[in-house]
């Protein structure tokens, strides 16, 4: 594992993802959300579990990182943002299983999709352009 | 081909019972406590096949990340 490529690809897909999911989710989906106020915690309160939604966001690029690094050992932004695809796929999946069992709307079921595609295939595609393994000769 | 059928069946089944398991009995009395943040069981009864479908793709891509790492060739 070539960590210090890995240890910068994890800061740029954290980076990415936040200001990804700032703009798409926190901005762009901010009217749709408030159509079920219910499901979402007040504004005000909102700031007291902000150190939480870095910490996802950390979770989700550290272990996208992996994945790549794993799975796709030879980099490339195409092979990776696939292997986004696929990560989106299962997320895509659990979005299906809340419409059933939470009163979202169909609007926000749409939005997350759209949005959890484009983000992790993004995010794939940067993790495959700075993720490259040692090659044996350098080693 | 094969395998990856079989290995779909198997996540599917193993993924719908560990599902109903947790979160339609384990779990359920926790859930009850905030009942306005869920639809009513009926609701859900209706609304039932995108369970069905969401598992359904959770598990293609599960299946289908193993098949495309290179470890599988």
């Amino acid at each position: 594992m070539n960590w210090k490529k890995f240890f910068i690809a994890f800061i740029a897909t954290f980076v990415f993802l936040f200001v990804f999911g700032f703009v798409w989710y926190g901005h762009l989906m901010h009217g749709i959300h408030n159509e079920v106020p219910v499901l979402w915690r007040p504004e005000a309160d909102f700031g007291n579990y902000f150190p939480w939604l870095i910490f996802g966001h950390i979770v989700m690029a550290f272990f996208l990182t992996l994945l790549c690094a794993k799975f796709v050992p030879g980099g490339g932004a195409g092979a990776c943002a696939g292997l986004g695809i696929l990560v989106a796929l299962v997320y895509i999946g659990n979005n299906f299983i809340i419409y059933a069992v939470q009163p979202l709307t169909t609007k926000i079921l749409g939005g997350w999709i759209v949005g959890d595609l484009i983000m992790f295939a993004i995010a794939g595609a940067i993790i495959g352009a700075i993720y490259k393994p040692i090659s044996p000769a350098t080693t | 081909m094969k395998r990856f059928v079989v290995a779909f069946l198997a996540v599917y089944i193993f993924i719908f019972f560990w599902g109903w398991l947790l979160n339609g009995v384990l779990l359920k009395d926790i859930y009850a406590q905030t009942s306005t943040l869920w639809r009513s069981q009926r609701e859900m009864m209706s609304l039932f096949h995108w369970i069905i479908i969401g598992q359904a793709l959770v598990v293609f891509a599960f299946v289908s990340m193993r098949a495309v790492s290179p470890a599988a060739a």
